[in-house]
């Protein structure tokens, strides 16, 4: 008869039924915690038919793949469609549009300022302010292109941190690799280690959108397209490289670019790619054709010196916007022609010699620019609507994502996560299996004491 | 959604997200209203915000023909004004001229008509140098600042300077000094001094056949250019008004696609402020739901 033994194989289990009761009531509120159970299995054997008790199989962490992967998956997407729209919202803002201090204002004021010359091309005054328009709409480029730069370094910087950042958890996973294959078959400790790998990978998710399979060793291998960034114990290091449209994500030991589908990183690789870069372009686009637009009409104008005399010089017009660098006239390169600050006469407001300095028809015609047809105004707009609809895209994207992420997660939360109720109610078992089976054993210490007391 | 066991960090988690939620919703309703202004970015809508900076731009160049309607108006008016002093004068000299009569007017009398014909003359000399902004007006587009030297000769060209009052519609703003003064011999200041110097000698017949044909030719001109300015006087305020309404119209666009629908906006904010207090309410209940049994374990 083994009854003290049976029992203490309940209590001894009790025990351990507790241990994860208590783990996991300690760990309600952590994050990403995935809840453990004790298996208990009867143990065969003995002396008769009945058995010899109970014993812990293993304890066991309850994870679900399916809404794990879900969740990786879903918050990869969020983190790309979020970081896309952070940049990109930060570039909108520049534009500060549709206010009354935008670039269209400007523009328009330049262009009403031309009407006021027109009107006047006698007088001093209406030049002056003229070309203070010209310098506010030049300003106005300026810190336009700027503002784009500054936003373009500032991605490529948050980049490089995410990919330091990156790089720490890489070499962490490979670190609790070691750990975890080193003690496979040690109980102690275990599974913690392989929360931490979940809660890595729930982090790599969301910044690369790296996918997670666990190999039979308990190793944690971390894959972003096709490249193995984390076997088993070694783990890759990431590298950004280039900069603006020319921005990728080298990984040591081989020459190839990371393919980023997901991910923050992808989402600031597609800002940095093509619309911060496309909406420099159009911009300079615009400033080029704004200044050629000027130039042109200007150069078909005369110009008289000194300014409404009737015994004025006629001169052909001279352009209004240069280009204070070498190459042609871009949004941080457009400036006033100081040639024309210094000397407002030079502006051709007449259309021929033959009208006199007192013609204003060129200056009219220039006014009237504001409405050309693919001008620097509507190409303006069309950037406006371009970037309106970009940032309209990704923040409709980061919103669907966001809400779709954190369904997946709570869902992933919901199963894996700890129930108190639940596991109060199994406090309650082990608590009377606990007490059951130690009073098995008292009651079998009095039936042995009776027994010896039977014998003389 | 499904049914899944609800444990306390799913069943907070999804409450709280409910709550970023619409707090991020209450928080751009309210910039709205504050702003009064629905397309706080190009992002809110793209094509409207597109539109209100087509509507904008259409507004400030309808302003720009007001403000050139306006000038062409009171350059107009100081035309017409100026037309209507000349007239007056030239048909006071007329009237000097027909004072003349063969027989009964003494050398005397024929002296101070002379001198009243050359005071007259100076006098529109200087309605023919008028100035604006320190141009005169008849000089058209030279850029002289007087239409007439002393002689009657005109320094000016035959260039009519335009104000662009709508697109494509350049309406003239004045005459040159030719068509109202001519210039030279021919000219009123030349057969002005030719009246004076007839007077002067006495040579009435001249006074009488040549000189007042000639000064009644003057006139005639004069007053088909004041006519003609007047016309331009009502085209240029017509253009004025129908470009005032024109941009007061693309004003009422502009308001249109992006102003606030205040009410539409204040009933959303009511509503999702109630909402906020309902999740806020729901997350605070999140422990006695999902704890309920400790009450009843000894």
């Amino acid at each position: 008869m083994s009854v003290i033994g049976t029992a203490l194989s309940g209590v001894e289990a009790a025990q351990v039924g507790m241990d994860t009761v208590a783990e996991n009531l300690a760990n309600a509120q952590t994050a990403g915690y995935v809840r453990q159970s004790a298996q208990l299995a009867a143990l065969p054997g003995g002396n008769n038919a009945v058995g010899s008790g109970v014993a812990v199989s293993a304890v066991t962490v309850e994870t679900n793949q399916v809404l794990n992967t879900l969740s990786q998956a879903t918050s990869a997407q969020a983190g790309a469609a979020s970081s896309e729209a952070q940049a990109l919202s930060a570039a909108q803002s520049l534009f500060n549009e549709p206010t009354s201090s935008g670039l269209q204002s400007q523009l328009s004021a330049f262009w009403s300022d031309w009407t006021a010359v027109a009107n006047n091309p006698g007088s001093l005054a209406a030049r002056s302010t003229l070309l203070g328009a010209a310098n506010q709409v030049v300003d106005t480029f300026h810190s336009l292109a700027s503002g784009l730069v500054s936003v373009t370094q500032g991605t490529q910087a948050g980049l490089g941190q995410l990919v330091g950042q990156v790089n720490a958890q890489l070499s962490q996973m490979a670190a609790l690799n070691k750990a975890v294959v080193a003690g496979s078959g040690a109980e102690a400790g275990q599974n913690g280690l392989v929360e931490q790998q979940s809660s890595l990978a729930a982090s790599l998710a969301s910044e690369i959108g790296a996918t997670t399979t666990t190999s039979a060793t308990g190793a944690v291998n971390v894959r972003v397209g096709g490249f193995l960034l984390v076997q088993a114990t070694t783990a890759s290091i990431l590298s950004v490289t280039g900069t603006g449209p020319a921005t990728s994500i080298g990984v040591s030991g081989t020459g190839a670019p990371l393919p980023l589908t997901s991910g923050q990183a992808a989402g600031m690789m597609v800002a940095l790619s093509s619309d911060l870069p496309s909406w420099s372009t159009s911009l300079s686009t615009v400033a080029g054709d704004f200044a050629s637009a000027v130039n042109g009409q200007l150069a078909q104008g005369v110009s008289w010196n000194p300014l409404g005399s009737a015994t004025a010089t006629s001169a052909v017009g001279t352009p209004m916007f240069t280009s204070s660098g070498t190459g042609p006239v871009t949004a941080s390169t457009i400036e006033v022609a100081p040639a024309m600050a210094a000397a407002p006469a030079t502006i051709a407001a007449g259309s021929s010699v033959a009208a006199g300095p007192l013609d204003g028809s060129n200056a009219q015609t220039l006014a009237s620019l504001s409405g050309l047809a693919g001008g620097p105004d509507s190409l303006y707009r069309a950037l406006v609507g371009q970037v309106g609809s970009a940032v309209a895209a990704a923040t409709a994207a980061q919103t669907q994502t966001s809400q779709a992420a954190s369904q997946a997660a709570s869902q992933a939360s919901a199963t894996e996560g700890v129930d108190t109720n639940t596991q109060l109610t199994k406090m309650v078992g082990y608590q009377q299996m606990y007490e059951a089976a130690g009073k098995v054993i008292g009651t079998a210490a009095t039936m042995f004491s009776s027994l010896l007391a039977a014998i003389p | 959604m499904s049914v899944l066991p609800a444990t306390t960090t799913s069943f907070a988690s999804e409450l709280l997200s409910t709550v970023d939620s619409t707090q991020a919703s209450i928080q751009h309703l309210s910039q709205e209203l504050a702003t009064g202004t629905s397309i706080l970015a190009p992002s809110d809508n793209p094509a409207g915000a597109v539109q209100t900076l087509s509507a904008q731009a259409a507004q400030a160049v309808t302003n720009g023909y007001v403000t050139s309607a306006a000038d062409g108006v009171s350059r107009l008016g100081l035309f017409t004004s100026t037309m209507n002093s000349v007239i007056d004068q030239i048909s006071q000299v007329q009237q000097a001229v027909l004072s003349v009569s063969t027989a009964q007017t003494s050398p005397v009398g024929m002296a101070a008509l002379a001198t009243k014909v050359k005071s007259i003359a100076t006098s529109l000399l200087t309605e023919a140098n008028t100035t604006y902004e320190g141009y005169a007006i008849f000089g058209g587009t030279s850029g002289a600042r007087q239409a007439y030297d002393a002689a009657g000769n005109y320094a000016g060209n035959g260039v009519v300077a335009t104000r662009t009052v709508a697109s494509g519609t350049q309406l003239p703003v004045g005459v040159p000094g030719t068509a109202v003064f001519g210039s030279g011999a021919t000219g009123l200041f030349g057969v002005l001094s030719q009246t004076v110097a007839d007077l002067s000698a006495g040579n009435t017949s001249a006074v009488l056949n040549s000189d007042l044909a000639a000064i009644n030719a003057s006139y005639a001109t004069a007053e088909s250019s004041a006519a003609t300015l007047g016309a331009q006087y009502d085209q240029m305020s017509a253009a004025g008004t129908a470009a005032g309404l024109a941009s007061q119209t693309l004003g009422d666009q502009v308001s249109s696609l992006s102003s606030t629908n205040l009410a539409k906006v204040a009933t959303a904010l009511q509503l999702r402020q109630s909402s906020l207090q309902a999740a806020l309410w729901a997350t605070s209940q999140v422990s006695s739901v999902t704890s309920s049994i400790l009450q009843y374990l000894p």
